[in-house]
């Protein structure tokens, strides 16, 4: 299983790569923001199992990630990660091809709720 | 507009889902009279708001409380300030802004991306914003402030 993590904060990737480690899931690359992340893509082939993505990033937003995650590939599962004020933000990115979202704050049974059974 | 409950709720569940620390009310919010210069604690994060309010939400605590709530967040010791620490602080706060912000009934607000500081801050709060400071505790670790800045309309 392999996921790419999309995050401007290295300490949410981090608390979110140690997440997926509990769910046996060590193959994980990071990006910082959705340039790096399509830079990371392109270089496997967009060959994930999952891209967990923020909103809230600079560069190139999640919605903007999310928009040219599809334009090349509709099946790569893509779990937007936002705070609640960007709550209305998800529910487009959903209508746009987003998989899932986590609203941070987020307890761990939660995270594991969302994103385990795109690792299964 | 009441900002003060919003706020508090943000602060203490952020804290309790994303760092398992039980935060609480110390006391009563004060509302500051602006033009004011402010003196905060030696870590200051500061998130701006901005929607047909505009403002920022800054929470200031003492670095060694700072570096045990960001620790708690990574479930790692920090011990120096780095910039784990930093980034981690700045986190936290984007994710109080947006609990704030979702319980604010009737505005809709975009996050600005948090600034973090350390050390001994002075700050200028300018005439015509609407200044409230909470006091607020993590019972055993020691006090912090939650404070929002609003423009008034």
């Amino acid at each position: 299983m392999r996921v790419l993590l999309v995050d401007d904060s290295t300490t949410m990737r981090k608390i979110q790569r140690r997440l997926l480690s509990g769910l046996g899931c060590n193959d994980v690359l990071e990006a910082g923001n959705g340039k790096e992340a399509m830079t990371v893509l392109e270089n496997f082939d967009f060959e994930f199992d999952l891209v967990l993505c923020d909103m809230n990033m600079p560069e190139m937003n999640g919605i903007e990630t999310l928009t040219a995650i599809r334009a090349v590939t509709k099946k790569l599962p893509v779990v937007m990660c936002t705070s609640v004020a960007e709550k209305s933000a998800v529910m487009e990115a959903i209508r746009n091809g987003a998989n899932n979202y986590l609203v941070k704050p987020f307890a761990q049974d939660v995270f594991i709720a969302k994103i385990k059974p795109f690792l299964s | 507009m009441n900002y003060e409950t919003p706020c508090v709720e943000a602060v203490i569940e952020t804290f309790g889902a994303m760092c398992g620390i039980a935060a609480e009310r110390q006391g009563s919010a004060e509302i500051i009279p602006t033009p004011k210069m402010i003196q905060t604690d030696e870590m200051l994060g500061i998130i701006g708001m901005t929607g047909a309010s505009k403002g920022d939400i800054m929470i200031s605590m003492k670095m060694e409380v700072a570096k045990k709530l960001v620790g708690a967040f990574i479930m790692e010791e920090i011990s120096e300030i780095n910039d784990e620490l930093m980034d981690g602080f700045g986190e936290i706060l984007n994710i109080i802004a947006g609990a704030f912000a979702a319980k604010v009934e009737g505005i809709k607000f975009q996050l600005a991306l948090p600034t973090v500081m350390v050390g001994q801050h002075q700050t200028h709060v300018r005439e015509g914003i609407k200044f409230v400071s909470i006091p607020m505790l993590f019972p055993g670790w020691g006090e912090f402030k939650a404070m929002i800045l609003m423009e008034e309309t």
